[in-house]
């Protein structure tokens, strides 16, 4: 290698391909996007700020450490199958969110659904509060700091419970976070990633049949057996 | 010494026909006012980061653990860790060590040492504040960029400022050859200034929408530890094996091959994880192909270290620096050889979001970039302050304690990982019964942690006693210096 100046030309232009192809050529083709005409409205729909505050207890607990908020192409693992989702999540899913919290690791299950499937707010209290109350077995850390313990006696205000002599109440921050999980439903057909029954609809012949493998979305999954809980 | 035609090892010839050489002695000593304060406050995050990481894993064992402090809740501690262990000591060090290196290579003194010690301070105060920002909730979410914006924004004023004292003194060198360290390091001073700010921009300052946020982190993240910290980590094994062995480096042409391809490729290689991500496919394609590309820069490396070592592979066992050199070009090895077998599609189905990706980061960071980093530290350290380390054996002990708990780390996350790809990601068991011994195979790694830890109280022991006789050999000087006349005419 003859000096510096080349080395310096060579290891520049090798950046600037990566920063070309991976920041500019992906701020070009996402930057265009915007809300789309889907479901009930424009999708995706706006959060509550209620919701939007949970969004920023999610992130600041660290959630993203455990979850994953995203679901993989059908015929990748097993997310369909675990109830995961009807369809993959597609970059329109996220439009709104800041940060977009995908996550990476699953210790525990995907949460890019747990709104749909699992509705309940008292559940979800009750789970943060002590998971295993929730779920024998459970590995999740609880977190009892976002509720407030107070001996029993007046009235009992909405989303509490007594636990032994004490009082069991939600702070505003569970309150918003559990708004938040609530919130969490990719379930809008989207072109790029339509729900399995919207394909079979579309053409009748083809509902409850195998379909041929290889296409990502095919409605192969509406023979699926309906998804168990988790 | 110079049997064979090939290129020269670090510094056996100078290529440069006029200037007089300067001492080593002489180069080492000027580096030892901001490299002991490097590697110093290097060692005491690693030694923080690793306690937080013990206190994040032992939630594997007890869950409820610290279900009443938000401060040490696991979403906090384990971003908490990660920053501590990668910003106060990988890359406190690698600055450390990359300075040294360039001296040495170039030539030089190291120029500009207040504003080399100025900058390790800020680095050092927004790295706190950001650690403390982090307990307290502050964290961005985003993998190994979690500190926060002002945090962020202190650090990148302090690299900045260390980066154009780096590339100002290489300008200066009076050995103009260039040996392969000296590309790596160079390269990846550029690399990781160009990579942290466009992160800053797009991430905090200047935010961009959904999923482009994570394609940032994910070039962010692999520039981070595939590219700044590995050249860093390469850059070490390449000076010191030749160096070591008393043999020339095998070849630089094809030290050379390795470097560009590396160059070429490795950004694109941390986009393999998100091929099934929400993200347009191509990117993912990109990763994919990339990644195994990346065979070839890991097979003219290694291949070039395998023929530089020879037979001399017991020189290398006899010096302090030799087993942490070795080890960490082996987990080099490993480690890519996992990245490159976690990028297939049939694969990754399997490993993505399980333990065994996190054993193959912990792997390229614990045994591959900090291994190298201790070779470098434990070979730097008593010649800048020229003195001897108090405790050879505890050297070496370090090595053994720190050998033992990488392999810990990594058998038990990869066992766990490929047990949680086929039982969560592939399989349809209940979850928390699919779940149930995993987290006991990975909580094993809790065994590993504690190792690390022990190796590094020897480190920190060994570090400072060695300050403290510094101070003291000072204070005495001073002292005659004040008191007793013929002492100082004596030295003078
Ligand atoms: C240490 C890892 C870990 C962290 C951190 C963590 N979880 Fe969990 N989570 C789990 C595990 C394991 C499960 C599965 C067992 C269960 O349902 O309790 C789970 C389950 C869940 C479920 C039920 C999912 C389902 O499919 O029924 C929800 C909701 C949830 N977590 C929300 C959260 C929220 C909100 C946070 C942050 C405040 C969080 N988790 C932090 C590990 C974690």
């Amino acid at each position: 290698m003859s000096g510096g100046p080349l080395l310096f030309l060579g290891v520049l232009a090798t950046t600037a391909l990566s920063f070309w192809t991976l920041v500019i050529a992906p701020a070009f083709q996402l930057g265009r996007q915007d809300l789309v005409e889907a479901g009930a409205g424009r999708y995706p729909t706006g959060r509550s700020g209620l919701a939007q505050r949970g969004a920023d207890v999610y992130r600041s607990m660290g959630c993203v450490e455990c979850h994953t908020q995203q679901v993989r192409p059908r015929g990748y693992g097993s997310d369909f199958a675990r109830g995961w989702g009807e369809r993959r999540t597609v970059a329109q899913d996220y439009l709104r969110d800041r940060p977009v919290l995908l996550g990476n690791l699953r210790i525990g299950p995907d949460l890019a659904n747990i709104g749909a499937r699992q509705p309940d707010p008292k559940w979800h209290f009750e789970h943060l509060y002590d998971p295993k109350r929730r779920v024998p077995g459970s590995t999740m850390p609880a977190y009892r700091f976002l509720f407030e313990r107070r001996s029993a006696g007046g009235g009992l205000p909405e989303d509490a419970w007594v636990e032994g002599e004490y009082e069991i109440i939600p702070t505003p921050e569970a309150h918003a976070l559990v708004a938040y999980l609530l919130s969490l439903q990719s379930q809008v057909s989207l072109p790029e990633a339509p729900l399995p029954q919207s394909l079979t609809n579309a053409p009748p012949a083809d509902a409850g049949t195998n379909a041929p493998a290889g296409d990502t979305n095919t409605p192969a999954a509406a023979t699926n057996p309906p998804a168990p809980a988790k | 010494m110079n049997v064979t035609p090939t290129p020269s090892p670090p510094e056996a010839v100078s290529a440069a026909p006029v200037l007089e050489r300067i001492p080593a002695s002489e180069i080492d000593a000027s580096c030892r006012p901001p490299l002991m304060f490097y590697f110093g406050s290097g060692l005491v995050w690693l030694f923080v980061g690793t306690v937080f990481w013990l206190i994040a894993s032992m939630t594997f064992y007890v869950p409820a653990l610290f279900a009443d402090t938000s401060w040490l809740t696991v979403g906090r501690v384990r971003p908490a860790a990660t920053s501590a262990i990668v910003y106060g000591f990988a890359v406190q060090t690698a600055f450390g060590a990359l300075l040294w290196i360039m001296c040495r290579l170039g030539n030089v003194r190291l120029l500009f040492l207040p504003a080399l010690c100025v900058a390790g301070f800020i680095w050092n105060l927004a790295l706190t504040a950001g650690v403390l920002g982090i307990l307290a909730g502050g964290s961005t979410g985003f993998e190994w960029f979690e500190l926060p914006k002002y945090a962020s924004a202190g650090m990148f004023v302090a690299y900045a400022l260390i980066a154009v004292c780096a590339v100002t003194n290489f300008h200066l060198r009076r050995d103009r050859a260039l040996f392969p360290s000296q590309w790596y390091l160079l390269a990846a001073l550029f690399w990781f200034a160009w990579t942290f700010s466009a992160a800053g921009l797009l991430l905090h300052f200047a935010p961009v929408r959904g999923v482009f946020q994570n394609i940032v982190n994910a070039w962010y993240a692999s520039t981070l530890l595939d590219m700044w910290l590995t050249s860093v980590g390469l850059a070490i094994i390449f000076y010191f094996l030749p160096k070591l062995t008393a043999r020339p480096l095998y070849s630089s042409t094809l030290a050379a091959f390795g470097f560009w391809t590396f160059a070429a490729v490795a950004q694109f290689a941390g986009m393999a994880r998100l091929s099934a991500g929400p993200v347009p496919a191509w990117i993912g394609s990109v990763g994919v192909a990339a990644s195994g590309i990346m065979v070839v820069p890991l097979i003219s490396v290694a291949a070039n270290w395998y023929l530089t070592l020879g037979d001399r592979a017991q020189a290398l066992k006899q010096s302090e620096t030799g087993p942490f050199v070795w080890l960490a070009a082996i987990s080099y090895v490993v480690g890519g050889a996992l990245q490159i077998i976690f990028g297939f599609r049939e694969v990754s189905e399997i490993t993505d979001f399980t333990y065994a990706e996190l054993a193959r980061t912990q792997l390229a960071l614990h045994g591959f970039v900090a291994m190298a980093l201790f070779g470098g530290l434990y070979y730097i350290v008593p010649r800048i302050s020229q003195l001897e380390w108090p405790a050879p054996r505890h050297v070496r002990l370090h090595f053994t304690l720190y050998a033992a708990g990488v392999a810990i780390i990594l058998l038990s996350l990869l066992g766990a990982g490929v047990m949680q790809g086929f039982r969560v990601n592939k399989g349809t068991v209940d979850f928390v019964t699919a779940t149930k011994p995993i987290a006991h195979i990975a909580g094993l790694s809790t065994f590993g942690v504690l190792l690390l830890l022990a190796g590094q109280v020897l480190a920190l022991k060994n570090f400072f006693t060695l300050c403290h006789r510094a101070s003291e050999q000072t204070r005495a000087y001073a002292i005659d210096f004040i008191t007793g006349r013929e002492t100082v005419g004596r030295s003078a």
